[in-house]
Formats: C-alpha cells, sequence, structure tokens
C-alpha cells in the first residue's frame, strides 16, 4: 500500500467527516427531534433556535478537523507506519462517538421538551428478527463465532499461543458478539423514526439489521485473519489496506448521507435554521 | 396496516385501538391468524403507556377477536368475525333497547317506535337495493 496514498484518504476523510458533514449532522439531529410534533415546534418557533447546541457543535467539529490535519501532518513528517494506522482511524471513530454524545445532548436540551403529538401512528404488525434478516445467516453466522471460540481454546491446549494473546482474544470477540447481538435486538425493538424514512424509505429497518449483521461478519473475518497469524504464522490482512478500503466506503456512505439530506433539505422537509 | 390515535379525541385511546383492530379485522386487513405486536412494542411505537395497549388487548380476548398463545404471542383469532358480528349485533339490540324505552317515555307507542325505526332504515334499505 502507497503511505502517500494512505494519508490522502486520512486527509480526505477528515475534510468528508469534520467539514461537510457536521452542517448536515447536526440540522438533521435537530430536525428529528423537531418532527416528533411539528405542530407544536411550529407554535413555539423560538424553541428549537434556543435550545439547540448546532452552532457551538458545528465550530467545534471544525476545531477537531482542523486540529486532526495539524497532527496527521506531523505524523507524516515524521513517517511512523503505526502512527498512519492511528491517522486512518482515529478520527471517523472519535467523530462518530462525538456524533452520538451530540444526539444524546441534543436530546436532554431539545428533544425530552418536546411533547409527544397528539395524533400518533404506527405499523400494526409485530416486529422480529426473523421479518428482518433470514435466520440462516445469523445460525451461521453464531456457528462461526463457536467455532472461532473452540479454535482459539485448542490451539491454546495445544500451547500454540501464549496465555495473554489467548485472553485478548477471547474477551474481544465475546465483547464484538454482545455488543453486536445488542445493537441487532435494539434494532429490531425501537420504534420507528421519521427519519429513517428519509434515508433508506420503508426498508430502513433492514437496511439497518442487515447492516449489523454485515458487522458481525466483519468482525468474524477479521478474527479469522487474527487466528491465522496467532495459530498458523500465516500473514494477516496488512491492516493499513483494510483500513484505506474501509474508509472510503465510510466516505461513500457519507456521501450518500449527504446527498439524501440535500435531498430532502430540497423537498422542504427539513426544517430547522441553517 | 397502521393504528392512527388521537390522544385529543374524546374517545379513550384503547377504545381507538379496539375499534380500529375490529375494522382490520372486518375490512381482511387483518386475517385469521396474523401476529399482532407485542403489547410493548406497540405502546413504545405509539408512545404510550403498556396499561393502555394492555387494557385494549383483553378487551379484544374478552370480546374474543385475539388469542394469546403464551410465548409465542397474540393472534387474531380464527373466527373474529363472527365474534365481532355477533357482539355488533348483541350491541345493536341493546343500544335499540335504551332507545325504545326513552321514545316509549316521551309518549310514543310502540307502534309509532316501530313506524320510527322503519323510516329510519328505509333510506339504508334503498341504499342497499336501488
Amino acid at each position: 500500500m502507497n503511505t502517500s496514498f494512505a494519508y490522502a484518504v486520512a486527509y480526505i476523510q477528515i475534510v468528508f467527516v469534520y467539514g461537510l458533514m457536521p452542517a448536515f449532522f447536526l440540522r438533521f439531529v435537530a430536525h428529528l427531534y423537531a418532527i416528533r410534533n411539528p405542530e407544536w415546534v411550529a407554535q413555539h418557533p423560538d424553541f428549537i433556535p434556543g435550545k439547540s447546541n448546532w452552532r457551538v457543535g458545528r465550530w467545534l467539529f471544525y476545531a477537531l478537523g482542523v486540529a486532526w490535519i495539524a497532527l496527521l501532518t506531523q505524523f507524516q513528517r515524521d513517517a511512523a507506519a503505526e502512527r498512519l494506522l492511528a491517522a486512518l482511524y482515529y478520527p471517523t471513530s472519535l467523530w462518530l462517538i462525538l456524533a452520538m454524545g451530540y444526539i444524546g445532548l441534543e436530546y436532554l436540551c431539545v428533544g425530552r421538551h418536546i411533547p409527544p403529538a397528539t395524533k400518533r401512528s404506527a405499523r400494526f404488525a409485530r416486529r422480529t428478527l426473523r421479518e428482518l434478516v433470514h435466520p440462516g445467516w445469523l445460525i451461521a453466522c453464531y456457528a462461526l463465532y463457536g467455532a472461532l471460540f473452540a479454535a482459539y481454546l485448542a490451539l491454546f491446549k495445544l500451547g500454540r499461543i501464549p496465555d495473554f494473546i489467548f485472553e485478548a482474544r477471547i474477551i474481544t470477540i465475546a465483547f464484538v458478539m454482545v455488543l453486536f447481538t445488542l445493537i441487532l435486538i435494539w434494532g429490531v425493538v425501537r420504534k420507528n423514526q421519521p427519519g429513517d424514512d428519509i434515508f433508506w424509505g420503508p426498508s430502513s429497518r433492514k437496511f439497518e439489521v442487515r447492516f449489523f449483521v454485515g458487522g458481525l461478519y466483519f468482525g468474524l473475518a477479521m478474527f479469522a485473519t487474527h487466528l491465522a497469524r496467532d495459530g498458523f504464522g500465516l500473514p494477516a490482512l496488512e491492516n493499513v489496506s483494510l483500513f484505506v478500503a474501509v474508509n472510503l466506503l465510510t466516505q461513500a456512505f457519507f456521501l450518500t448521507m449527504i446527498i439524501k439530506l440535500r435531498r430532502a433539505a430540497n423537498m422542504g422537509t427539513l426544517s430547522v435554521p441553517r | 396496516m397502521n393504528i392512527d390515535i388521537d390522544t385529543s379525541s374524546a374517545e379513550p385511546v384503547y377504545e381507538q385501538i379496539v375499534r380500529q383492530v375490529q375494522q382490520g379485522v372486518r375490512s381482511g386487513a387483518l386475517p385469521p391468524g396474523f401476529a399482532l405486536p407485542s403489547i410493548r412494542q406497540l405502546a413504545n411505537d405509539l408512545d404510550l403507556n403498556n396499561n393502555t395497549v394492555a387494557k385494549a388487548y383483553r378487551v379484544l380476548e374478552s370480546e374474543r377477536v385475539i388469542r394469546t398463545a403464551g410465548q409465542k404471542g397474540t393472534f387474531i383469532n380464527t373466527d373474529a368475525l363472527t365474534h365481532i358480528h355477533s357482539r355488533n349485533s348483541q350491541d345493536a339490540v341493546y343500544q335499540m333497547g335504551e332507545l325504545a324505552m326513552a321514545l316509549t317515555q316521551r309518549g310514543l307507542s310502540l307502534a309509532d317506535v316501530r313506524a320510527a325505526f322503519e323510516a329510519a332504515l328505509a333510506p339504508l334499505v334503498n341504499k342497499e337495493n336501488p
């Protein structure tokens, strides 16, 4: 993997998530809470501009983006390979954590003060995981995770991997499994949000749940490469290449979100201040 | 099918749910064996208290429109339509009886009440048999 290319991807990623995304993301979050009760929001036009943190949030993201670029320039000057990997995934990971935090903060300041609409509607049908994803995919996935556990245990008993690697891998695999399982359950039980339809239409929940199942399989593939390296000395997937690919996919995903949000804004469904 | 509720309406929310499920069964949108959402799911989706949805389900169960099959969930009864029809017929007899009683207390004879019912039904009969 060409290092300059990897750095270029990292720079573009920072410009993307810290430069282009915040304005759309923050408006969208305010919009999500506003459309809980459009009538009430229309009767209180100063409520969201007065309570929303979107201006502060936006400048915070810009400032962090500038800081990341400065840091990345320093990394590139030092030419340290391990820092390149950090530069590739830390900025996006931090962005996602901040985005989640902002959604929570906006809920505390804005969302929870908006009363639910008097007229409400819901689809009258049972929601089950089975309807959203074929059970075979999940059974196969968990069986493969079970096999992974068994393989690590067998290699440990045979003395081919040291204690600390065995413990670290088992804990990480268990953590990923539990985390994704909880996210999957949440994907089924959470209530429909009006914002869901903006991105993926009526199939949004199906898309979301399948995306999480994809995450489980992605984790499985990652752990399998680690197993190959830990137990058999086979070359693992080159981390930088993998993260460049993931970053490019992330950028494509964010670009799709921006285009869809722009379309929604043009249709006039985004009603929060610019 | 969607369930729409209006919390500002004079009709209690649980009755709105009961009425719409019955309408769904009558229109065929909720066929026999149809799996209903769980109480928690519907309450969560509609921003309601679990007890409100539970009350609606209890009423529907007592009217034998739905049946609960333990862990499997709640389903539309196989003969829900018959039960709704029979229940509505009983309600009609009761409500007409009350009205007839009120009319006789105002001094109308039974013949007058019968004539009034027939006159009220005439437009509906004409609509059914044009």
